[in-house]
This record gives C-alpha cells, sequence and structure tokens, in this order.
C-alpha cells in the first residue's frame, strides 16, 4: 500500500524538471557520441571508399557487395557468393561457440561449487574470480602467448617432467584462440551463473532425492532448469564480446586464424585501408549481437511470464 | 468536537491510486493533545492517509487542515508534523545526536541551543550515553527510541507514527506501548499513530478510527469500539465476536430456530437484524435447558492458560465461541459431545448496524 | 549430515573450481615470475634480478614509457571523474525520478557502450571523428574513454541508489530538509560508496582499456596498453613483462580498494 508510490506524490511531481536536468549531461553526451556515430557509421558502409582510409561522398552498395558477392578479379563476371568473409564469420562464431562450450564447462562447476561453500568463504572466491577482469586484457592475452608458446613455461615444464616428448604446438592454432578466449572471459560466465545457483532453493535437491533421484538425475533435471536464466546471461556474456574479439586471435592465432575483429582492424590501421568495407563488417557483426540480444531477452521474458 | 480545538481535520479527503481508490472521501477531526489510532487491517487505507498528512503523498481530492490551516498542498518540508517511520529510517552515516539535530539543522536553529534540545530529547527517551554512537550499533528498541528522539526534536504540532512497535519482540512492544503514552502526555503533542495490532490499540489510545477498505467504520474511545461496535466488520476486528441473525421476538430477539429469547443494546432498524456478543459474555450450563439458552453440543475445547475457549454447535444454528476463565467448573471438565447450554449474560448483546 | 549424504555435494566440482583458479592465474603468475629474471633470455632463468623494472624507468626506451604512463593516467583520471559525475547525476534521475516516458530509452543508450562490440564502438567513433574533422590525439583518446566509462560507472551507483530506501528520502523532508539539502546530506553520504567503487571500475576500464584507444589515438599519441602492444608485435621482452606486472598491480589494488568498499557499504546497511 505505501511502498514505491512517491512517484506519484508530491515529491515525484514537481521533480520532472530537475530530472531533466539531471539526465540532460548523459543524454548529450551519448547521443553525440555514442548514438551518432554509430548513425554515422551505418552511412559511411554505404560510401564509396578511398583509397589508404578515409570515404568519397557518393552513395555506394560496393562494401556489401564485396562482402557478399564474388564477381571476379575484373568485376565483370556474373556474380557468384563470395565466401572468404563468410568463412571468416562462420569460424568466429564457432570460436566463439567453443570458446562459450569452454566456458560452461569449467564455469558451471565452479559457480556451483562457490555457491555451496559457507558464506564467509563465498566472498573470497568471487575475489579471486573477479580481480583477473579487471587486470588489463591485453596483458593477460600477451601472459597466455608466453605461457604456451612453443619453448614456453608450460611446455619447458611438461617437457621436464616427462609427460611429453617435442613441445606442444599450441600457439597460432585455433585451440589457442578458443583458449585465449575462454581466458578472457570466464567470470562472465561464473558470475551470472552463481547468482543464480546462490539464490537456488537446496531444499529442491533435497526433495528430489528423496524421491530417488541420482546425483546425476538432481543436477541435471533440477539444478539446471532451475537456474537457466544464469546460464543464458552467462553464454551471451561469453559468446558476444568473443565474436567480436580482436586481442586474442591477433595474438594467439596468428595469419591463419583470421576473425571478424582482425578483419575489421585490418579496414581501419593495417594494410586494407578500406572504410566503407569495415564499416560494413561492423555493421553486420552489430546486427548479428543485437539479434542474440534480442533472442534472449525474449526468452527472458517468456521465462518470467511462464513463472508468474 | 467543537469544544475541545482541533489538531487536525479531515474534509472529504480521497486518493486513488490510477483506476484504485485507497481513500473514499474520509471527514473527521482530530482534538489538539490527542493520542489518536488509525487501526485496520493492512490495505485499509490507514498508512495511506498517515502519509497524506505527512505529505508524502498528494490528495486526489478534499482538504486536510492543521489546527485550522489547509496544509494540503505543501511538501513534507513545509509541513509542522514529524514521522516516526516503520523501520525507523535512522539515517546509518549520521550519529545518533546527529539524527536527533538533524531537523533542528536545517530549521537553521543555532548550534548551541539545537544541541540543548537533543540533549533533552535524548535523556527524554533515556539514550544520554549513546549520543557518539551509530544507529547500526544500536538494539531494535534503542533505534526506535531514537526515531521518536528525532521526530519529536523539531517540536511538531502533530506526531505521526507509522507502526513503529511492529519490528520490536513481544516483551520490548508491550513496555513501549506505556512509554509511549508517558510520552505522549508528558510532551502534550498529538499523537497520529497507525497500527494493525488491536490490542495495541485499546492499550493505549484515547480514540480509534477503525478503518476498512478505504472508509472509517467506527470511532470511538477503546471502550465505545469494544464494547459498542457500530458494525460486524469492527466486532470481529476489535477482539472475538459471536454474531447472530436474529429476528424480533416479544420485547426482545431470538433465533429462528431456538425460543431463547434476548435483550440487546442498541436501535434496531427492522424486525431482522445482527447481533454481537463477546465469547467471555457467553456462559455455559451442562445439559440441555431450552428456556434458559441456546442447547448444542461441545465442538471443541482450546486451553489457553488464562482461560479456555470452547467452540458449540448450536443445534440447528451457528457455532459460538465461549471463553470461559480457566477456574470455572464447567470449563474444567467438558469434553467435546457434551450437551451443554449456551445463555448470554444480562446487556452482552448489541444490534449491529 | 555425512558429505557422501548430502545432496548439495558434486563430486569433482571442487577440483574444477581449482582448476578454474589455476587456468585464470598461472599465465600472471609466470609473467610475474619472469619480469624478475635477471637473463635476457625469456625462456631461461637466470637468478632475481630488479633490472628489467630499473630498465623500464631508466633505460633507453623509458621516456616513451612515461609519456604513455603520463597519458594513461590523466586521460584514466580526467575520463573516470566526467563519467562519474554524469553516472551520478544520471542515476539519482533513473533512481529516484518516478518514471517517465523515456525511462528505457534512457537506460538503454547509458548501457549501450556495454551492449555494442567494442571493435564496433571504436569503429563508430574513428568514423564520427573523422566525419566531423576531429583531429585525432589526446582530445579524441579521452573523449572516447568518458563514453564509455559512464555504464561502468553507472551501473553501481545505481544499484547503490537502488538499495536505499525511499523512506530515507521521506525521512528528511520530514524533517524540513529541502530538494537539495536531502541530497547533500542524506543521499550523497550514504551512496558516496557507491559513487567511489563506480569511479575505480570507470578509472581501471579506462587504464586497461586498448581497442577503442587504439583506433582513436592517431599518429603519435600513445596510452601504456598501445604502448605495449606495439612492443609485443616485435616479441615479448622482459621489460615489458615489469611494465605488465606494475600495471597488474595497479589494477589489483584499485579492484581491492573497490571491493572493500563494496563489502564495507553492504555491512552497514544490515542494520535491518
Amino acid at each position: 500500500m505505501a511502498g514505491g508510490v512517491t512517484s506519484s506524490g508530491v515529491v515525484g511531481d514537481s521533480f520532472a524538471a530537475v530530472r531533466t536536468r539531471l539526465l540532460a549531461p548523459s543524454w548529450l553526451v551519448l547521443l553525440f557520441f555514442m548514438f551518432a556515430p554509430m548513425v554515422v557509421m551505418l552511412i559511411y558502409s554505404f560510401l564509396t571508399k578511398e583509397f589508404r582510409g578515409g570515404v568519397i561522398w557518393s552513395f555506394s552498395l560496393g562494401a556489401y557487395d564485396q562482402f557478399f558477392l564474388d564477381r571476379g578479379l575484373f568485376g565483370d563476371e556474373p556474380p557468384k557468393i563470395e565466401w572468404t568473409y563468410i568463412t571468416i564469420f562462420l569460424r568466429s562464431i564457432w570460436q566463439a561457440l567453443a570458446a562459450t562450450v569452454l566456458c560452461l564447462l569449467i564455469g558451471f562447476p565452479t559457480a556451483y561449487f562457490i555457491a555451496t561453500r559457507p558464506v564467509s568463504q563465498r566472498t573470497a572466491w568471487l575475489f579471486l574470480i573477479t580481480v583477473p577482469y579487471w587486470v588489463n586484457l591485453l596483458i593477460r592475452t600477451v601472459s597466455m602467448k608466453f605461457l604456451i608458446r612453443d619453448n614456453g613455461p608450460l611446455n619447458e615444464a611438461l617437457l621436464a617432467i616427462g609427460l611429453i616428448d617435442s613441445p606442444l604446438a599450441l600457439i597460432n592454432t585455433d585451440f589457442a584462440v578458443q583458449l585465449g578466449l575462454f581466458y578472457s572471459y570466464l567470470p562472465f560466465m561464473v558470475l551470472p551463473l552463481y547468482a543464480s545457483i546462490e539464490r537456488y532453493d537446496f531444499t529442491l535437491s533435497e526433495a528430489a532425492a528423496d524421491l530417488y533421484a541420482s546425483r546425476r538425475a538432481v543436477l541435471f533435471r533440477v539444478v539446471v532448469p532451475s537456474v537457466k536464466p544464469g546460464l543464458v546471461a552467462g553464454c551471451i556474456l561469453v559468446f558476444v564480446p568473443s565474436l567480436g574479439a580482436f586481442l586474442a586471435p591477433d595474438l594467439l592465432g596468428g595469419a591463419k586464424n583470421f576473425m571478424i575483429g582482425s578483419l575489421i582492424e585490418e579496414q581501419f590501421k593495417g594494410n586494407a585501408g578500406n572504410w566503407p568495407f569495415g564499416a560494413a563488417v561492423s555493421m553486420i557483426l552489430l546486427t548479428i549481437v543485437m539479434l542474440v540480444l534480442l533472442v534472449m531477452a525474449r526468452s527472458r521474458t517468456r521465462d518470467v511470464g511462464s513463472a508468474a | 468536537m467543537s469544544d475541545v480545538a482541533k489538531a487536525l481535520s479531515f474534509d472529504q479527503v480521497v486518493k486513488d491510486y490510477g483506476a484504485t481508490r485507497a481513500l473514499h472521501g474520509l471527514s473527521f477531526d482530530i482534538g489538539e493533545r490527542e493520542f489518536f489510532t488509525l487501526l485496520g487491517p493492512s490495505g485499509c487505507g490507514k498508512t495511506t492517509l498517515l502519509r497524506l498528512i505527512a505529505g508524502f503523498e498528494s490528495l486526489t481530492s478534499g482538504r486536510i487542515a492543521l489546527q485550522g490551516e489547509d496544509v494540503s498542498t505543501l511538501a513534507p518540508a513545509e509541513r509542522p508534523v514529524n514521522t516516526v517511520f516503520q523501520h525507523y529510517a535512522l539515517f546509518p552515516h549520521l550519529s545518533v545526536h546527529d539524527n536527533v539535530g538533524f531537523g533542528l539543522k536545517m530549521l537553521g536553529w543555532d548550534d548551541a541551543r539545537s544541541k540543548r534540545r537533543v540533549d533533552d530529547m535524548l535523556a527524554m527517551v533515556k539514550l544520554s550515553d549513546f549520543a557518539d554512537r551509530r544507529p547500526a550499533q544500536l538494539s531494535g528498541g534503542q533505534q526506535q527510541r531514537v526515531a521518536l528522539a528525532r521526530a519529536m526534536a523539531p517540536e511538531p504540532r502533530v506526531l505521526l507514527l507509522d507502526e513503529p512497535l511492529s519490528a520490536l519482540d513481544l516483551k520490548l512492544r508491550q513496555a513501549m506501548r506505556s512509554e509511549l503514552k508517558q510520552l505522549q502526555q508528558a510532551s502534550g503533542i498529538t499523537f497520529v499513530f497507525v497500527t494493525h495490532d488491536q490490542e495495541e490499540a485499546l492499550a493505549m489510545s484515547d480514540r480509534i478510527a477503525v478503518m476498512a477498505e478505504g472508509r472509517v467504520q467506527q470511532i470511538g474511545t477503546p471502550r465505545e469500539i469494544y464494547d459498542e461496535p457500530v458494525n460486524a466488520f469492527v466486532a470481529d476486528f476489535i477482539g472475538q465476536s459471536n454474531v447472530l441473525d436474529v429476528v424480533r421476538a416479544g420485547d426482545g430477539w431470538s433465533l429462528l430456530t431456538s425460543d431463547y429469547v434476548l435483550q440487546a443494546q442498541g436501535r434496531p432498524t427492522g424486525d431482522a437484524v445482527r447481533l454481537s456478543i463477546r465469547p467471555e459474555q457467553l456462559s455455559l450450563t451442562v445439559g440441555h435447558q431450552t428456556s434458559d439458552g441456546w442447547c448444542g453440543q461441545v465442538r471443541h475445547v482450546s486451553y489457553l492458560g488464562s482461560g479456555s475457549d470452547i467452540a458449540v454447535d448450536i443445534e440447528h444454528g451457528p457455532v459460538l465461541q465461549v471463553r470461559l476463565p480457566a477456574q470455572d467448573a464447567v470449563a474444567v471438565t467438558v469434553q467435546p459431545g457434551d450437551p451443554v447450554t449456551v445463555s448470554a449474560n444480562p446487556g452482552a448483546a448489541r444490534v449491529l448496524g | 549430515m555425512s558429505r557422501a549424504h548430502d545432496v548439495r555435494h558434486m563430486p569433482g566440482f571442487g577440483f574444477l573450481a581449482v582448476v578454474c583458479l589455476l587456468v585464470l592465474y598461472l599465465p600472471l603468475l609466470v609473467v610475474m615470475v619472469y619480469s624478475f629474471n635477471e637473463s635476457r633470455s625469456i625462456t631461461l632463468w637466470g637468478g632475481f634480478s630488479l633490472r628489467w623494472y630499473a630498465e623500464i624507468f631508466y633505460g633507453p626506451e623509458s621516456p616513451k614509457f612515461k609519456t604513455a604512463a603520463w597519458n594513461s593516467l590523466t586521460i584514466a583520471l580526467i575520463a573516470a571523474t566526467s563519467a562519474t559525475l554524469i553516472a551520478t547525476s544520471a542515476a539519482i534521475a533513473m533512481v529516484r525520478g518516478g518514471s517517465f516516458r523515456l525511462r528505457s530509452a534512457t537506460f538503454g543508450l547509458i548501457t549501450m557502450p556495454i551492449m555494442v562490440p567494442e571493435i564496433v564502438t571504436a569503429v563508430a567513433t574513428l568514423v564520427f571523428f573523422s566525419s566531423i574533422g576531429f583531429v585525432l590525439g589526446y582530445a579524441s583518446i579521452l573523449v572516447a574513454h568518458i563514453v564509455f566509462c559512464i555504464p561502468f560507472a553507472y551501473l553501481p551507483i545505481s544499484s547503490r541508489l537502488q538499495g536505499i530506501e525511499s523512506h530515507y528520502d521521506e525521512a528528511a523532508q520530514d524533517l524540513y530538509a529541502n530538494r537539495w539539502q536531502t541530497f547533500r546530506y542524506v543521499l550523497l553520504p550514504m551512496l558516496l560508496p557507491g559513487v567511489l567503487s563506480g569511479f575505480l571500475l570507470a578509472f581501471i576500464i579506462s587504464l586497461d582499456d586498448f581497442i577503442i584507444t587504439n583506433f582513436v589515438k592517431g599518429a603519435g599519441v600513445e596510452t601504456l596498453p598501445t604502448a605495449i602492444f606495439g612492443a609485443v608485435k616485435q616479441g615479448i621482452k622482459p621489460d615489458i613483462m615489469a611494465l605488465s606486472t606494475l600495471l597488474l598491480g595497479v589494477s589489483v589494488l584499485l579492484v581491492t580498494a573497490s571491493w572493500w568498499l563494496g563489502r564495507k557499504d553492504s555491512a552497514t546497511h544490515d542494520q535491518h
């Protein structure tokens, strides 16, 4: 009756003018330097490229044409589907998915383990999981590169204890990229999962066990469905940044493990210097990410709806 | 109320939340120096009314006057009333002293005068030794007293208390009742007290307004409310009550299925009315005597320590609750299934509106 | 209850949690250890030494690192301060301003920098600056940092503010505080741990950013991450490991401070 009604009361009514003034700085800064750049990027993706960077202000579908269609070396052949860039996207999606699965396999047991510790220990565990996230991503990726390179400490150690005869070829492989992505975004998986499992009512597990469920059945038929929102959130939080990652593929994957991030970077910083094409690739990436987020938002409202 | 000065008067007070009407045109007065209680179940509108007096909510229509002056459109800070919040809302970053002095600082009192007032207030609630503590370092009862001192420090004309005892345990709650009452009498400030606990209301109030569904059901002294409930809701909400549908039988009233005739207080509006009888106003005899009361069978006996509650199934009639003292001979011996006769003490029955 | 019968216990999960920590910390620990290696070789251990730390402060490349460090620190300080001010005022309006028409649109706008992939933000910012003729350099890095720091400052501040019940505002107004006094004497002191925590997170985010900075920095202006990236392109040298260890230490220090503030904060809030 009393709670949460301030807005309709005296206080809320006269607040409108103050509210506008309080919001003005964020509106101005974000509309001008975040939203407007997105619009300009969209426009750039429809402009004509100028060699060595920049654009010519005339409308062109060239960037998207280049992405999707192959018209031969001189552009005079009948268009076929261009697979080069689609392949890069598919590989990026595959790498991001693999990293997400890796994170899930390690992250779920970790989150579950933390949530079942005594309350006093949980804080320490969460702290340990969070700290690496705040350490510079570049430094973390470089560290990983240092650790797993051919004559790096990992191989040296494995050779020394006789587990392997010759160094493992880890660096510049698909797996190195997946490991790097896993390492970069693991806390994003653990934290939402932990939040869900911590709220989970463990008497449900006891009820299931009482009804003759095995440990495996308790886990997969009771715990996992109950924490699905955290699971979905964790997967999205790992998948989305993995998809557009630049550092892990660039430093750990080498030249043949090109991903979307590197493709975009090359258009602006590297040799390709094709701004409209870079903007178009960015737009396509953004569209995919927004679709993923939309699916998540819809599944969330559906979950909430069915729970009510 | 004409011979007593009015601290607060409500004139057709209406409050809507969207399409829902929370208060349906309330009109009544609260006198100066009164301990006035708004009593009702949750959702009855009592807290809404309190928040309207404080100014946290705005009226949909109607008028609230404080000592004759219309305050309906004033902001909370412009109204000389202060609130003791349900969970106290003590500022956690300020010491007890600074919490109590907060209102005085906002009103621009000079430091020396403010300090004297704060010291007086802390002495009043017996917390002088705790002035430098933070709220988190106090017990629930102590926090409650700080909240009281803080709200009384700026010398409000009316003090509003929003279920201030509900967060305390039973023992402390009972002790605080007499303490609150004494504080009110000593300070001479009008108290408007909101609660859903009828015992609390009966123990402390000068007058009580019983509210339900956004309307005032009855206003009166605790004794009036208890002894002369105006309708079934009040009869049932305040204490326990047996409500009977009866018809006129000669100079009294009887159940359709029984010859037992009883007298009732109040103004009947027709030949078929409802009566209210308190459980402790009924007595029990073993066996069936048709002319002396209603015959029935004991359904259930609950021993309560200070007495016994006995439910009696009246033949072709309702189930009546009877409260007997612990030492009553019948109370000690009756068993479920025993035939008994229930009769009402003289003057026990009241006609409900 | 014995462990074997505790249905909460899942065998092997504890082991995987330890693996998780190992994966997170092993690379960092290895780099830290090797930053104290006397040998120039990054493979062989030549004894404990601080020579690479001396190298980054006094070596031939030290002016480059010092300029980069100065740029990083001043940008992080200004960006985090601006973002915190903007985020605090936005959080008050969003949390205490009741419902209004543009509420969810505003929330979308504020969180946009974390929803959009960083590389896309980087591209968009670069083409925008180029289209309005904003010369790339220190100022362009600063503006970009302010923008992406806003959500990182906003989230802890608004969640702290949501935790402060509106009863405190009402109590202050009931005790004759006007809107400004309510903010100054009640809300702000109670909000302060959240504001500091938001500031620290924004500061770290700015200090650590590589991708956006790399796009909008223009020629000649470097921050520590872009300087490290440039150096790493020629191979991982021990002085880079020393520099990384230093930067890592600063981050850990700041996160610990922010964490501690948050805990202290929740402790004072346990009173009810």
